[in-house]
């Protein structure tokens, strides 16, 4: 049976953080679909619910959670694309896989700030 | 699906979902100070009917692969199936659901 990482004795470092999170924002990503879906149903409902809904996405907390999530999806996005890079053998290099790291959290929050400069 | 062919489509399903993502997330960005007659319009323009779409489909699907592997490593035994099956019959579910949203709404006034 082939075994899962042992995480707890594991020391943390940006790799392993980063490879962790890319796990995590998938689930996050994965229940994020039934947002999307909730939001396509509302609009098929009418103009009521989708004001409902809209006014419950527009509320401080929500807001806060929605921009985490977007930033998920950016770092998913952006981290997905550092893995099909490397699918393709290249970048594998340690030095590399640092550098590409911090460039796909840094790039993945600026897009997010940009994401919401639009809303 | 055998390995290599969960491997591809996982691959396939993210390359896809690149543009798809981006284009979803600016378009949402932009229309969320808009009222609900604008929202429609924008749902029933063919292109974003289309795009839509796609995306949930595939979106959909690439969400079904990931959490086929996290289950599979962190899962064993009958609970493994019985997760799997379970968020297959979910995101199922959701996928359906939105297709009839959006065909509903770029349906409406025909």
């Amino acid at each position: 049976m082939p075994l899962s990482p042992h995480l707890s004795v594991y020391k943390p470092q940006l790799t392993s953080i980063l490879s962790i999170l890319h796990r995590a924002s998938g689930v996050l990503l994965a229940l994020g679909t039934l947002l999307v879906t909730a939001w396509l149903l509302s609009a098929m409902a009418g103009e009521q619910s989708y004001n409902t809904l809209h006014s419950l996405f527009r509320l401080g907390f929500t807001q806060l959670v929605l921009f985490g999530w977007s930033w998920a999806t950016l770092y998913h996005l952006c981290n997905g694309i550092r893995h099909l890079i490397w699918d393709l053998g290249i970048g594998l290099e340690i030095k590399t896989v640092y550098w590409s790291g911090t460039s796909v959290v840094i790039f993945s929050a600026l897009l997010n700030l940009l994401l919401w400069r639009f809303s | 699906m055998t390995a290599t062919g969960h491997w591809k489509v996982q691959r396939l399903t993210a390359v896809l979902l690149i543009p798809l993502t981006l284009w979803l997330l600016f378009s949402v960005a932009k229309l969320s100070s808009a009222s609900y007659p604008v929202v429609q319009a924008w749902i029933t323009t063919p292109l974003t009917a289309i795009f839509l779409t796609l995306f949930v489909m595939i979106a959909g699907h690439h969400a079904f692969l990931g959490l086929q592997v996290i289950l599979e490593d962190y899962t064993h035994g009958a609970l493994r199936k019985r997760a799997i099956l379970f968020s297959r019959m979910v995101l199922a579910t959701a996928t359906l659901l939105s297709l009839y949203a959006i065909f509903s709404i770029t349906t409406q006034d025909l």
